[in-house]
């Protein structure tokens, strides 16, 4: 067999294979063989058809069909002893067969380019320290208050009171919309999404009152902005107190779901949940900007069928994931949104394989082992079944992207700030 | 008489007997006798005949209804010889394929 890689540019290869008739001719045989299963012509029952028979029909069309499928897997064979691996599908650009004299073909594919990194160590990104307020605290406190709480009619409109009001929409003279009509509509003026128009020129109203707001609805077509300011007036015809339920130990153990027993203690655990999901908000960030840094540090245009392929992936899991919630989705638009994020996921898996092997970040077989027994302790599923999936489902590059990551996170300086200081700093300094 | 020997008859069942017992199977002209058999398939092949075995097949009368009425036909009527050859004697019969 012989063989050579054109490097058409640091992208593109192209592989030349040219290889003996003899060396093929087992392969040959075995598609004869596969083929010869299949027909049948009168006289002759399916797959008994004298095989010298098939040959003189059917032989040269059958060797030519497998002259590709054998192109195709010798290809694979070369490949994977080399060490740039196609990125790509592989296009084969030229492919000769003469029975009883040989086969050569040539392979057009993209490979990862080959980088030299800089600036990925001793980088100074910024961290946010978010800090817990007492008023999340109370917000949230108050929302499961109020799954508990209970309603009694009275006479005046309150802050968190439900009404129950009509609806009407006025034109710009004051006359009422026809068709424009909403009867008791019920709103809960504890809600934040409800319109704040409503909320403030409710409140201290009594039922049978009657005010006005105005909605302004914003939306898009296409590119154009459509604004359209509504007028409406609302008649009060019912007004519903909130009476929140008496705070005791049966009341905090239920909504705590029995891990704390008074209401100090509920705030501390809401404080503690809250601190923990604004840390790791943190490291999000800062993990983000890290490595957003260093693809612009490193920057290059990685190859086209890379971005294609993993365009058609996130492409695909935004379509299985609108059919999961029954939604439509659009095709053309998701392919528009998702390309930045398929371009920088390519250039971010390169960077990072690259980095892998310059930093000599490897993932031993211990570690996928290590890895299914722990899930295997938790889930009850066979050592041997997990890892057997996790090989099917390449999770050691899962594995190898953590390592990577916590390598930069921890060669690289977080630079702490308070986003709030921040923000009124930035204000002062525009007055 | 023209063309005496029609075509090869291949078949399951021809090739069973050319394997086992070097017997070839040809469709032969309906009037065509034993000698006139043995005599056309070795100046077409050249080799040496021992024995030629005939089979008639009779014609069937097939029948087609269509809206412009009954149309009724018959398939032809065919004569199938085995010719046995002498031993170590062969025909390529796919050659002729």
């Amino acid at each position: 067999m012989e063989q050579k890689v054109n490097e058409l540019s640091p992208i593109e290869h192209e592989i030349e294979i040219k290889i003996d008739y003899q060396e093929i001719l087992p392969d040959i045989e075995k598609a004869l063989k596969e083929e010869h299963k299949k027909i049948s012509l009168p006289g002759f029952r399916k797959g008994k058809v004298p095989m010298q028979m098939f040959k003189k029909l059917y032989g040269e069309a059958v060797e030519y069909q497998a002259s590709e499928k054998i192109a195709n897997k010798i290809f694979w064979e070369a490949v994977d002893s080399a060490d740039s691996k196609p990125v790509n599908t592989p296009q084969m650009t030229d492919l000769d067969y003469k029975p009883n004299e040989y086969l050569s073909f040539k392979v057009r594919y993209e490979v990862k380019p080959k980088l030299t990194l800089k600036d990925y160590k001793e980088l100074e990104i910024e961290k946010p320290l978010f800090e817990v307020k007492e008023e999340d605290i109370e917000k949230d406190l108050d929302n499961l208050l109020k799954a508990h709480a209970s309603y009694e009619e009275a006479e005046i409109v309150e802050e968190k009171s439900k009404i129950v009001v009509d609806l009407q929409r006025l034109d710009d003279s004051g006359q009422p919309v026809e068709g424009n009509r909403s009867e008791n509509m019920t709103i809960d003026l504890s809600d934040e999404r409800v319109n704040k128009e409503i909320a403030d020129n409710s409140i201290g109203k009594k039922t049978g009152d009657r005010f006005n707001f105005n909605f302004i609805d914003e939306h898009k077509h296409g590119e154009e902005v459509h604004r359209q300011e509504m007028n409406y007036e609302v008649e009060i015809k019912k007004i519903e107190k909130i009476i929140y339920p008496e705070i005791t130990e049966e009341l905090v153990e239920k909504i705590s779901g029995k891990r704390a027993k008074t209401i100090d203690e509920f705030k501390t655990m809401i404080r503690a949940n809250y601190e923990k999901y604004l840390r790791e908000q943190s490291e999000n960030i800062f993990t983000n900007s890290l490595l957003n840094r260093i693809v612009e540090n490193n920057n290059f245009d990685p190859p086209r069928g890379f971005v294609d392929s993993l365009l058609e992936r996130f492409v695909e899991a935004e379509k299985e994931n609108a059919k999961r919630q029954k939604q439509q989705v659009d095709e053309k638009a998701a392919r528009e949104y998702l390309k930045p994020r398929a371009e920088w996921t390519a250039k971010w898996q390169i960077i990072m394989e690259t980095l892998a092997q310059t930093e000599k970040i490897q993932v031993e077989e211990s570690e996928l082992e290590n890895l299914a027994k722990a899930e295997s302790e938790k889930t009850g599923i066979s050592v041997d079944k997990l890892l057997n999936y996790y090989k099917s489902t390449n999770r050691n590059e899962a594995l190898l992207e953590d390592k990577v990551v916590k390598f930069l996170v921890e060669n690289n300086k977080a630079v702490e700030y308070h986003p709030d200081k921040k923000k009124k700093e930035s204000k002062g300094k525009k007055k | 008489m023209h063309n005496v020997v029609i075509r090869p008859l291949l078949t399951e069942k021809m090739t069973g007997l050319t394997e086992k017992k070097s017997q070839y199977g040809f469709v032969v002209d309906i009037n065509a006798n034993k000698i006139e058999i043995a005599k056309a398939i070795e100046e077409k092949f050249n080799v040496e005949v021992v024995a030629v075995n005939t089979i008639k097949r009779k014609g069937k009368t097939k029948t087609q209804f269509t809206r412009k009425g009954r149309f009724s036909g018959r398939t032809p009527r065919i004569k199938k010889a085995i010719i046995t050859l002498k031993e170590g004697q062969t025909i390529d019969l796919f050659e002729q394929v």
